[in-house]
């Protein structure tokens, strides 16, 4: 359980409707994670057990060998999470906001479309490029695991590659990822291991192919 | 981070407390420092829920987290302003 962050046998219900049951997820250094799920299967839910934003009903949480907990703040700095929704001040520029990361400024400033919206309010930015600023400074902060839920939400093919060759490129510096998406084709090639909540619980994937049967995927759809 | 949420609050907590000073000068005829006295109060006790209610709502509760920034030091910081703000007032009307 060493350098690893793990779900283990995570229980969340809310007002005795059990969402989760039992979950086990383990995300090591240098690799990627792929949570697939029907929509309700409990995937959000999960990763915000994780960014320790909700507190799960039963089970634990382990960041390296260490047990999480909300209230244990500084376990958490360990871990840089993305929600769903978006959660940059949309009253301030991109500058201000790039300002707002001081440890990840350089990063930030060195992505050409970052800073070509420099001088623009976050809130005029399209959804698209609100939420690729928001992955690309998540990233940017460097720690040990990266939680993404749907960061590849509302955005064109071509910020979906920019944002897997920079994900891509953040696993092999030993950081371990998360991601939670419906954008399968582009996850698939680049996930080391597989999972998909049914009935709250967690299966790990030992062959893509297993999407069709579970019924996340349709017999018309392809995986690339 | 920290300076525009204070900047935030403050905007908040002045205009609660115009607003209640001016309240409770016309149901009210306590003296002066009495009056700015149970305005600041209330006024601090409402800015700093409806602090907590804009970063819930706003999702800036993640940014915070995510800045390693612990939550309690954003209030501290703003129920510290305004007590500064109170005391100056308080003291002012001297």
């Amino acid at each position: 359980m060493g350098n690893s962050f793990t779900f283990d046998s995570i229980y969340y219900s809310i007002k005795n409707n059990p969402i989760l049951k039992g979950v086990y997820l383990q995300i090591s250094e240098n690799k990627i994670i792929g949570i697939f799920g029907r929509n309700g299967s409990g995937k959000s839910t999960l990763i915000k057990i994780g960014a320790g934003q909700i507190a799960q009903s039963n089970g634990n949480v382990f960041i390296d060998g260490s047990l999480a907990h909300p209230l244990k703040h500084k376990l958490f700095q360990r871990i840089a999470y993305l929600p769903q929704e978006n959660f940059l001040p949309r009253d301030l520029t991109v500058s201000q906001i790039i300002s707002m990361f001081p440890t990840a400024t350089a990063i930030l400033t060195a992505d050409e479309l970052i800073a070509q919206w420099k001088p623009v309010r976050a809130g005029s930015l399209s959804y698209g490029q609100l939420r690729y600023l928001e992955v690309v400074s998540i990233l940017s902060l460097g720690r040990s695991y990266a939680l993404l839920d749907e960061p590849f939400t509302s955005l064109e093919p071509n910020l979906i590659e920019r944002l897997i060759s920079k994900i891509v490129n953040y696993s092999r510096q030993g950081h371990g990822v998360m991601i939670a998406d419906h954008y399968y084709q582009y996850l698939l090639p680049i996930i080391s291991d597989a999972y998909i909540l049914l009935d709250g619980q967690s299966k790990k994937l030992s062959h893509t192919e297993e999407l069709y049967g579970c019924g996340y995927l349709s017999a018309k759809a392809k995986i690339v | 981070m920290q300076y525009y949420l204070l900047i935030k609050f403050l905007i908040i907590y002045l205009l609660a407390f115009a607003f209640l000073f001016v309240i409770n000068t016309m149901v009210q005829f306590l003296p002066i420092r009495n009056q700015i006295l149970t305005s600041s109060v209330v006024s601090a006790c409402v800015s700093l829920y409806l602090l907590h209610l804009f970063l819930h709502k706003k999702n800036l509760y993640v940014l915070i987290d995510n800045l390693s920034i612990a939550r309690y030091k954003i209030f501290f910081n703003a129920s510290l302003s305004a007590l500064i703000i109170n005391v100056t007032l308080i003291l002012m009307t001297k």
